[in-house]
């Protein structure tokens, strides 16, 4: 951002969102609509949580407005996934208008003509990586891949196991994510959901966990059939297994943090298998939703050893307490770590590992997202 | 050159230098006409009073607009804010009804959770105790199985004692029978062979003949003509009988009884 006055932009931000986040991304989403009101139908009806998102990026971005390193690739990758919206270059312009009526809207008499080139400079720079990333990769993907569910299997009151069938493949890699809109049930509602299975295929297995109010989570674990349809964006997430290594694997999940884990395993096994650990923690046997599965994975591969531990149930015979401790009392150096579970979990298990000798930068994690 | 009044473009747009710009005939009579400066004079100060009244027109004409595009502009703002407030209230009362839909599932959902969770606890707790209990159960019914055995064991091994025991009885009682029989018939023998000697004695003294013959037949009689045999036909040197074996009799017996 060369000729751009950061320092004056970031104080007439700070002066903005003093009058509060919420209230200034209010009045954003009210300008743009009305204005623009072809744009209502990208978003959900109740706004709450997209107002959360916009002032996160806004702020992200204000912060970082002089580390070009830092914003660039957040940008690019913000870019690439509003693809999915429908969002195209026209819209830009349309947004950055909005933008500005708002900062000079909340600025009232500070507003200024320089302040108004400031920001439109900026806003310049911002659009700029956004479009011109979405544009990169326009070529060779499209913007979301269509999906329909072709069965759905409640395994216990709150876990689902959904089979989802795409009409093309999809580029994730194992361990990777990608946010799902349920089309039929909560259309313009996205949330992220890891596949259990290793890529190449048309078909995709998901573990859906109903989270306590979460439209999303409570419309695909009670509420999909088979027939429904669903939207899948790019690809998300960094928790993958490195190329080319074959140290030991310590694989530590909890509940549906399993599906990133299965994913990986299934990948290890196409590349020759090595010595992997599993933990799998639940809180009670009822959560063992995949039990099946797990006893036929340890039995069919030499080079996988797995290990379920049961926090909260008086009839569990095996390893009794949270998964991250009884993980922790092994032996793990020299071993590729990957922690996936609640945010509570990942925390905890990661204190107890670090603490136990692991070193931090071995350990890949993801957490639970939001509702 | 345009050449007369009759000429000047009409009062809207007339400006001072249209009015430079007439010329007028010079006048044939002599002593009719106006002199040439004064006329020249008035057109000028005609000229600038046009300009001038040209100028303070578009002046006003602009301010005028300028004011009616502000209150256009002012009212037009006023819309956009009133719309723009009407909207941001529409949008907060959609989210606030979201919201409590959102609050309500996850109460509901929770209180679900809550009594699943009591359930299954109480079904594990119950499976456990009941367990715990069949359990204890079996390991009594065994218990008591083993000390069954062993009191049927003590049984058997105390009838056998018991069995034994008459059993010994039993014969020493027939050992004593035996013996007695033997005793007592060896007294009839002795008996019955006194008899006889006294029976052929008495007969011998009347018939001797019938003597010699009966004592060849009867060779042991040598033994037995040494006894004395009394007139109630008891033998003086008869063996003693036996006396019944009296040892754990009365114990034998009530034992026997009690077995019931």
């Amino acid at each position: 951002m060369a000729d751009i006055d950061t320092a004056a932009l970031k104080d007439n931000f700070a002066a903005v969102a003093a009058h509060g986040g919420d209230g200034v991304a209010l009045y954003f989403y009210s300008y743009l609509f009305l204005k623009y009101p072809e744009t209502r139908d990208m978003f959900p009806p109740s706004m709450t949580r997209q107002r959360d998102r916009l002032v996160g990026a806004l702020v992200r971005i204000v912060t970082n407005v002089d580390k070009v390193g830092e914003l660039v690739p957040y940008l690019e990758d913000l870019g690439r996934d509003h693809r999915k919206f429908g969002a195209v270059a026209a819209h830009y312009p349309a947004v950055g208008e909005a933008l500005l009526a708002t900062l000079a809207h909340f600025s009232g008499d500070d507003w200024t003509s320089e302040l108004q080139e400031n920001w439109t400079a900026a806003y310049g720079v911002v659009s700029g990586a956004m479009s011109g990333a979405a544009e990169r990769v326009a070529q060779d993907e499209p913007a979301w891949w269509d999906a329909d569910i072709i069965n759905v299997d409640r395994r216990t009151f709150d876990i689902a196991v959904l089979k989802v069938r795409t009409n093309t493949v999809h580029p994730y890699a194992a361990g990777q994510s990608f946010s799902v809109e349920p089309s039929t049930l909560r259309p313009r509602e996205w949330r992220l959901y890891t596949p259990a299975n290793a890529p190449g295929g048309r078909e995709i297995e998901l573990h859906v966990r109903l989270i306590d109010g979460g439209p999303v989570s409570t419309a695909l674990v009670r509420s999909a059939a088979a027939g429904d349809k669903l939207r899948l964006g790019p690809p998300f997430g960094r928790m993958m297994l490195t190329q080319d290594s074959d140290s030991p694997l310590l694989l530590i999940a909890g509940s549906t943090g399993w599906a990133p884990m299965k994913a990986m395993i299934e990948q290890v096994a196409r590349d020759g298998g090595r010595r992997t650990h599993l933990y799998f923690g639940a809180r009670s046997i009822r959560e063992i939703y995949d039990r099946k599965v797990l006893e036929e994975l340890s039995d069919r591969y030499p080079w996988l050893t797995v290990v379920i531990a049961v926090s909260d149930d008086i009839r569990w015979d095996g390893p009794r307490g949270m998964v991250g401790d009884i993980a922790a009392e092994g032996e793990w150096a020299g071993h590729d770590v990957f922690v996936c579970g609640s945010p509570a979990m990942v925390e905890a298990t990661i204190k107890r590992l670090i603490s136990s000798g692991v070193p931090e930068q071995r350990i890949k994690f993801e957490e639970f997202g939001e509702a | 050159m345009t050449d007369s009044a009759a000429s000047l473009p009409d009062l809207d747009t007339v400006t001072g230098a249209d009015l430079q710009k007439v010329t007028f005939a010079s006048s044939k009579a002599f002593g009719h006409g106006y002199e040439q400066h004064a006329v020249d004079a008035f057109i000028d100060r005609c000229s600038a009073v046009v300009d001038h009244l040209r100028n303070r027109l578009s002046q006003q004409e602009a301010e005028i607009a300028g004011l009616r595009e502000r209150v256009e502009r002012d009212s037009k703002s006023n819309e956009v804010q009133h719309a723009i407030s009407v909207l941001s209230q529409a949008q907060q009362t959609a989210d606030k009804t979201v919201a409590q839909a959102d609050e309500y599932s996850t109460r509901v959902m929770a209180e679900a959770r809550d009594l699943y969770e009591d359930a299954r606890r109480n079904a594990a707790t119950l499976e456990q105790e009941t367990e715990d209990k069949a359990r204890g159960v079996y390991d009594d019914a065994l218990a008591r199985a083993a000390t069954l055995e062993r009191e049927a064991q003590d049984r058997v091994s105390q009838l056998t004692l018991t069995a034994a025991t008459a059993q010994t009885e039993l014969d020493s009682q027939t050992a004593y029978l035996r013996t007695l029989r033997d005793a007592t018939r060896t007294q009839l023998e002795v008996f019955l062979e006194g008899l006889l000697d006294h029976v052929a004695g008495e007969y011998g003294r009347a018939h001797p003949m019938a003597a010699e013959a009966a004592n060849q037949a009867t060779p042991h009689r040598g033994r037995d003509s040494n006894l004395q045999v009394s007139p109630n036909g008891a033998s003086s040197e008869a063996t003693a009988i036996p006396q019944q074996p009296q040892a754990d009799q009365s114990n034998d017996r009530s034992s026997v009884a009690g077995d019931a």
